[in-house]
C-alpha cells in the first residue's frame, strides 16, 4: 500500500506532529502510515482524509498484490 | 490528565518494583544464596534500564500532550502479547521438564523473568514491523 499523506500534508504545511494531534494519534502512527507500513482503521483513514480535504481513495493507493 | 496519571502510575509502580527487588536481593545475601542474588541484581538492572526508557518517554508525552494510546499502539501491544504468551507457554513447559533439577525459587524466577523478557522483546520487534 502506498499513501499520499506526505504530499497532501505538505500542501497544507502541516507537520507530522500537527496532523497527528488533529486526528488524535501518536506521531509514530503518521510516520508508519506515510511509509505504507501501517494499515489504518477505516475510521482513522476517513479522519485523515477529511483533515486533508481529500477522498480516502486518493490518499491510500492499493496495488493488486496488496489483496493477496 | 490521562498522560499525567499514566506517568505518575508508572513512576510509583517502578519505585515499588525497585524497592521490592532490592529487599529481595538483600534477603538473598543475608541467606547466603548468592546465585539468587546475582539473578535478582541482573533483573533489577534490566528493569531500571527499561523503566528509565519508559518513564522518559512517558514524561515527554505528558509534556507534549501526546495521546497515551492510539489504534496502532494498541494493535502492537496485542500482537506482542500474543507472541509473548506463545513463547512463555513453551518456556514454562521446558522449566517443568527440568523441575527436578531446579529449586522452586529459581524456576519461578526464570519463568517470570522469561515472561517479562518475552513481552519486552516481542513489543520491540512488533513496533518496527508492518501491522
Amino acid at each position: 500500500m502506498k499513501t499520499k499523506i506526505r504530499e497532501y500534508r505538505a500542501r497544507y504545511r502541516l507537520t507530522q506532529d500537527q496532523l497527528a494531534k488533529k486526528v488524535g494519534v501518536r506521531r509514530e502512527t503518521i510516520i508508519y502510515l506515510e511509509k505504507g507500513e501501517y494499515n489504518p482503521s477505516l475510521k482513522l483513514a476517513v479522519k485523515i482524509a477529511r483533515e486533508l480535504d481529500v477522498v480516502v481513495e486518493e490518499l491510500f493507493i492499493f496495488e493488486d498484490s496488496d489483496f493477496d | 490528565m490521562r498522560e499525567k496519571t499514566k506517568f505518575i502510575s508508572l513512576f510509583i509502580l517502578s519505585m515499588l518494583v525497585v524497592i521490592g527487588l532490592t529487599i529481595s536481593a538483600t534477603m538473598s545475601v543475608l541467606n547466603e544464596n548468592y546465585y539468587n542474588t546475582v539473578l535478582i541484581i541482573f533483573g533489577l538492572i534490566l528493569f531500571i534500564a527499561l523503566a528509565i526508557s519508559v518513564l522518559s518517554r512517558s514524561y515527554r508525552d505528558m509534556k507534549e500532550e501526546i495521546p497515551v494510546q492510539d489504534e496502532r499502539s494498541k494493535k502492537i501491544r496485542l500482537f506482542a502479547a500474543g507472541y509473548a504468551y506463545f513463547f512463555s507457554f513453551h518456556l514454562w513447559l521446558v522449566l517443568f521438564i527440568f523441575h527436578k533439577k531446579l529449586q522452586t525459587d529459581d524456576m519461578l524466577m526464570m519463568g517470570l523473568l522469561g515472561m517479562v523478557l518475552a513481552f519486552g522483546i516481542s513489543y520491540m520487534i512488533m513496533r518496527n514491523r508492518k501491522v
